[in-house]
C-alpha cells in the first residue's frame, strides 16, 4: 500500500513523462526510424556493391569488406556509445551518432578509391551507428516497462519492412543519380536519425557523487575507475550477465547462417532461382510477423520472458537443423514450411533478446550492459559465417553448415537455462547497482523496496 | 652330365615357348562411304616380341591379286598411318577425300617373325592378315524443295532421296546442328517433309534433312529472314563528362553484315560515322554492335540513338534513349532532406520549450529514463514526502 501513493503522485505530476507515460511511445517511433536507418540501410547496400565492383574494378570480396567494417564498427563502438550516454546526455550522443552516420555517406559519395569507402562508409558511419543503436534500445527499454517486448518488437520490425522499400528505392536512386548522387542522398536520409535522437528527453547525469568535484584533477586510477563504471565493466564479473552474454554469443554464431546460405542451398537442392529467392522473402515476412507477435504475446505476462526466449531460440535452432533435411527430400513445400517457421522463431527471439537484459542486470545498468553485449556478440557474427562457408567448401553441400549452426543455437539455449533462478515460475527481483554512497543503509533499504515496483507492475497481468 | 643336358634343354624350350606368335585382337571393319568423305581402319595385334603392322591395298581376284603397300602420306597425302608399339601393336589408317578409285580391299598384316622380311620366302607364310572392304559410292541426289526460303511467313521443306539403292532406316531434320524432336521418323521412305508454320528470326537458319542410311546422307536448306535487331536496355544512363555505351545485338539468319548508327533529335536523323572525331567509337561484329560516346555533355548528347543492322534481305533497327546525369543533380534532393531534418529538430526543441519552459534544465524532475542516480533522488523525494505526510 505504501508503494501506491508515490505512483499516484507520479501519475498526476508527470503524466506524460513518467515510465510508460504518453511520451514513451513516440520513442518507439524513434526506435523504429533509427533502427531502419541503421540495420535496414546496412542490409540494402547490395545495390551499391554491384556499382562499386564495376567502378573500382575490385573483387566482390574486397567490396564486401565495406559492410563488414560498418557492422564491426557498429558493434565495437557500442560500449563507447553506452559509456558516453552514462557520462553525458543520451540525447546529444544519439544526435551526434546520427550526424556521423550521415557524414560517413556524404564523404563516401566523394570517394576516389576503395580505402576511402572503408574509412567513410565503414568506419565513420559504423561509429555513428554504434553511438545510435545501443543508446536508443536502452532508452526504450528503460522507459517502457509494461509493454517492453512489444515496443522492442515493433521497433525491430522496421528492419524487415524497410528492406522491402529500400531495395527498389536504392535501385532507383542509383539509376537516376549514379552511385555518387545516391550516396549523397543516403547521407541525407541517415541524418534523419538526428530528430529521432532529439525526441529523447534531455537529462544530465552526474555520474560520480558530489564529493569528487572537490578534487581539481582526478588521478589516473580515478579516471579509469570512472570509465570502467561508465562502460559497466564490473558486469563481466557477474555470473548471470556472463552466462547470458555467452548464450547470446553462441546464438549469434548460428543465427545469421540461414540468411547468407539459404538461397544458395535451395538452389543446390535443385529448386529454381525464383523459388529460392521466394523462400527467402517468405522467411523475411514471417520474421516481421514473429517480432511483433512475440512482443505482444510476451507482454501479456502469461509466461516469464526468459522462458519464452528459450522456447523461441530452441525452436529456431531445431528448425535451422531441419532446413537441409527438408530440402534433401526434394520437397519444396517442406522447405517452405520450415523456412516460414524458422523466420517466425528468429523474429520472435530478436524482440525478446534485449527485453530480457533488464531482468538480469537491472534497469539502470541496461545501457552499459547492452553496449558490452553488442561488443562480445560481434565476435560470434564474425566467426559464424566464415565457419559455415568453410564447412560447405569441405563437405560440398550445406547440410553440415546448417547442422552446426543449429547446434550452436541450441547450445546457446541450453546455456540460457543455466541462469540463476531459471526454473522458478516468477521473475526474481532484478538486481540494483551498488550505490557509491554505501553509508546510507536506510536509503539502500528503501531503494530495494522500490526496485521491486517494475517487476510487480509486470506481474499485474498474472493476477 | 646327362641330367644337366636334359635340364638345359627343358629350360631352352621354356624360353622359346615364352615367345608367342602374333595374333589379332582387333581387326579392321568393312565400311561404305560417300565420295569426299573419310574412312578409318583399326588394327591391333599382340605377340611377343611386339609384331610389326603393315597396311596393304588389294586389287584384283585370286590368284592374280595386285598388292600395294600403303605408307603414311601415300596417294598424294590422302593416306595417314598412325602406329604405336607399346605392350602390343596398334595401327590406324586414315583415308581422306575418298574417290571412287579408293574402293577395294584393305589388308592389315602383322608379323613378329625375326626373318619376316626375308626376300627369299613368300610373305604369306610369315605374316598374318586381316582384310576389310571399303566401298566408295556416289553421293545420292537429294532433291530439296524449295532450295531456299527467303522472306516467307511459313513454308514446307521437303527432301527427296533419288538414285540410291541404300536401305533407309529412317530420317530426321536438324536445325542449326540441333535435332528437331518432332521430325524423328523410322519410315523407310526416301521422302521427308518439315513444316514451318511461323517463320521468325528464331526459327531461321540452316535446316538439314538427314536420311539414316549407311552412310548417312543429308542436304541443307537455308531459311533466311530479316535480321532481328534489339537492345537490352531501351534507356541508357551516362554521367556528365564520362562515357556512355550503347549496345545493339542481333539474332537470326543470316547475321547482319553492316551496322550503322544514327542520332535522332526532334525527328532529324544525323548519321554517326566511325573515326571522324574522338567523340564516337563504333565496334561491330555480326552478332552485336557497340557505340561509345566520350565526354558526355548534357546539351548535345541527350537524345535517341538508332542502330541499323543490314543483311542480304534488308535492314531492321532499334532505338535507345540516352540520358545524361548532371553532376549536381543529386544535390537538390539532398538539400531538401537536410532542410527537412533541421525543421524537424527545430519543431521538437520548440515543442519542448513550450511545454516545460522551466524544467528543461531541472535535474530532480527528470521526465523520461530514470536510469541512474537521478532516479534514486526522485524516489527518495517521493518517499520522503510520503513519510512526512504520515
Amino acid at each position: 500500500m505504501t508503494n501506491h501513493k508515490p505512483e499516484a503522485k507520479s501519475r498526476s505530476d508527470e503524466a506524460a513523462e513518467g515510465p510508460d507515460g504518453g511520451w514513451s511511445w513516440p520513442l518507439v517511433g524513434a526506435l523504429f526510424v533509427s533502427t531502419s536507418l541503421v540495420f535496414g540501410l546496412m542490409r540494402s547496400l547490395g545495390v551499391f556493391f554491384v556499382e562499386f565492383v564495376q567502378y573500382f574494378e575490385e573483387s566482390a570480396q574486397a567490396i564486401s569488406w565495406i559492410s563488414s567494417t560498418g557492422l564491426a564498427a557498429q558493434q565495437f563502438f557500442s560500449p563507447l556509445g553506452a559509456a558516453l550516454c552514462n557520462a553525458y546526455d543520451t540525447r546529444v550522443v544519439v544526435m551526434t551518432g546520427g550526424f556521423l552516420a550521415g557524414l560517413g555517406f556524404i564523404l563516401a559519395s566523394q570517394a576516389t578509391c576503395l580505402v576511402h569507402l572503408y574509412l567513410s562508409m565503414g568506419l565513420i558511419s559504423g561509429l555513428g551507428w554504434g553511438l545510435v543503436f545501443t543508446p536508443m534500445v536502452a532508452t526504450v527499454v528503460a522507459n517502457i516497462t509494461r509493454r517492453r517486448a512489444l515496443a522492442l518488437g515493433l521497433g525491430f520490425s522496421s528492419i524487415g519492412i524497410v528492406s522491402f522499400i529500400f531495395n527498389p528505392l536504392f535501385q532507383f536512386l542509383v539509376e537516376t543519380y549514379a552511385w555518387r548522387g545516391a550516396l549523397l542522398i543516403l547521407g541525407g536520409l541517415s541524418l534523419n536519425i538526428v530528430p529521432c535522437g532529439a525526441l529523447i528527453r534531455p537529462q544530465r547525469r552526474p555520474k560520480a557523487p558530489e564529493k569528487v568535484d572537490s578534487e581539481s584533477r582526478p588521478s589516473c586510477a580515478e579516471v579509469l575507475r570512472r570509465v570502467a563504471s561508465y562502460v559497466e565493466l564490473p558486469l563481466l564479473m557477474e555470473r548471470p550477465y556472463l552466462t547470458y552474454t555467452s548464450a547470446v554469443t553462441l546464438l549469434n554464431v548460428g543465427y545469421f547462417v540461414p540468411y547468407f546460405h539459404l538461397v544458395a542451398h535451395s538452389r543446390q537442392a535443385g529448386f529454381s532461382d525464383y523459388q529460392s529467392a521466394f523462400v527467402m522473402s517468405a522467411a523475411g515476412a514471417t520474421d516481421i510477423l514473429g517480432r511483433v507477435a512475440s512482443g505482444w504475446f510476451s507482454d501479456l505476462g502469461k509466461f516469464r520472458l526468459l522462458h519464452l526466449l528459450t522456447l523461441w531460440t530452441g525452436l529456431a535452432g531445431v528448425f535451422i537443423m531441419l532446413l537441409p533435411v527438408s530440402s534433401v527430400f526434394g520437397s519444396y513445400a517442406a522447405l517452405m514450411v520450415i523456412s516460414l517457421l524458422y523466420g517466425f522463431c528468429s523474429g520472435a527471439m530478436t524482440s525478446l533478446v534485449f527485453a530480457v537484459v533488464p531482468m538480469i542486470v537491472g534497469v539502470e545498468r541496461v545501457m552499459g550492459a547492452l553496449g558490452l553485449l553488442q561488443l562480445i556478440e560481434s565476435g560470434a557474427g564474425l566467426l559464424g559465417t566464415p565457419l559455415s562457408g568453410l564447412l560447405k567448401d569441405v563437405t560440398g553441400n550445406y547440410i553440415a553448415s546448417f547442422m552446426v549452426a543449429g547446434g550452436f543455437v541450441v547450445l546457446g539455449t541450453l546455456t540460457m537455462t543455466t541462469l540463476p533462478h531459471y526454473f522458478s515460475c516468477t521473475d526474481p527481483p532484478s538486481p540494483r547497482r551498488r550505490s557509491h554512497d554505501d553509508n546510507d543503509k536506510s536509503l539502500h533499504f528503501e531503494l530495494e523496496q522500490i526496485s521491486r515496483s517494475p517487476s510487480d507492475a509486470g506481474h499485474r497481468g498474472v493476477q | 652330365m646327362k641330367l644337366l643336358w636334359a635340364v638345359s634343354a627343358l629350360l631352352l624350350c621354356c624360353w622359346r615357348a615364352s615367345a608367342s606368335t602374333a595374333g589379332f585382337t582387333k581387326s579392321p571393319l568393312s565400311q561404305m562411304k560417300l565420295i569426299n568423305d573419310s574412312a578409318e581402319l583399326h588394327c591391333e595385334v599382340i605377340g611377343n616380341p611386339i609384331p610389326e603392322v603393315q597396311w596393304w591395298f588389294v586389287e584384283g581376284e585370286e590368284p592374280n591379286e595386285k598388292f600395294t603397300q600403303l605408307f603414311d602420306g601415300a596417294r598424294d597425302g590422302r593416306v595417314q598411318v598412325n602406329a604405336t608399339y607399346i605392350a602390343h601393336a596398334t595401327s590406324a589408317i586414315h583415308l581422306i577425300s575418298l574417290t571412287l578409285d579408293d574402293s577395294g580391299t584393305y589388308e592389315c598384316r602383322a608379323s613378329n617373325d625375326p626373318d619376316r622380311n626375308e626376300l627369299k620366302k613368300t610373305p604369306k607364310i610369315k605374316w598374318i592378315r586381316s582384310q576389310a572392304n571399303v566401298i566408295v559410292i556416289e553421293t545420292p541426289n537429294i532433291i530439296t524443295e524449295p532450295s531456299e526460303v527467303v522472306n516467307q511467313t511459313s513454308a514446307v521443306l521437303s527432301c527427296n532421296l533419288t538414285e540410291s539403292s541404300l536401305p533407309i532406316k529412317g530420317s530426321h531434320w536438324m536445325h542449326n546442328g540441333k535435332l528437331v524432336d518432332s521430325s524423328m521418323s523410322t519410315d523407310a521412305t526416301p521422302y521427308t517433309t518439315l513444316r514451318l508454320d511461323k517463320i521468325t528470326h528464331s526459327s531461321s537458319g540452316k535446316y538439314e534433312c538427314v536420311f539414316m542410311t549407311d552412310p548417312e546422307v543429308k542436304q541443307t536448306i537455308e531459311v533466311k529472314t530479316l535480321p532481328h535487331v534489339s537492345t537490352h536496355k531501351h534507356s541508357e544512363h551516362g554521367n556528365e563528362n564520362d562515357k556512355g555505351v550503347m549496345v545493339c545485338d542481333s539474332h537470326g539468319y543470316p547475321l547482319p553484315t553492316d551496322w550503322t548508327w544514327v542520332k535522332e533529335v526532334d525527328g532529324i536523323q544525323t548519321p554517326i560515322i566511325n573515326g571522324t572525331s574522338d567523340k564516337y567509337e563504333i565496334k561491330s561484329t555480326p552478332n552485336k554492335t557497340t557505340l561509345t560516346i566520350n565526354d558526355l555533355s548534357i546539351n548535345t548528347d541527350i537524345g535517341d540513338y538508332i542502330c541499323f543492322g543490314t543483311n542480304e534481305l534488308g535492314t531492321s533497327h532499334d532505338k535507345i534513349h540516352l540520358r545524361v546525369r548532371s553532376r549536381l543533380a543529386a544535390l537538390w534532393p539532398f538539400l531538401g532532406i537536410v532542410a527537412e531534418v533541421i525543421i524537424l529538430v527545430a519543431i521538437i526543441f520548440i515543442y519542448e520549450k513550450r511545454r516545460k519552459p522551466d524544467e528543461v534544465t531541472d535535474d530532480d524532475d527528470s521526465g523520461a529514463a530514470p536510469l541512474k542516480s537521478n532516479s534514486n533522488a526522485n524516489h527518495k523525494d517521493k518517499n520522503v514526502r510520503q513519510r512526512n505526510s504520515n
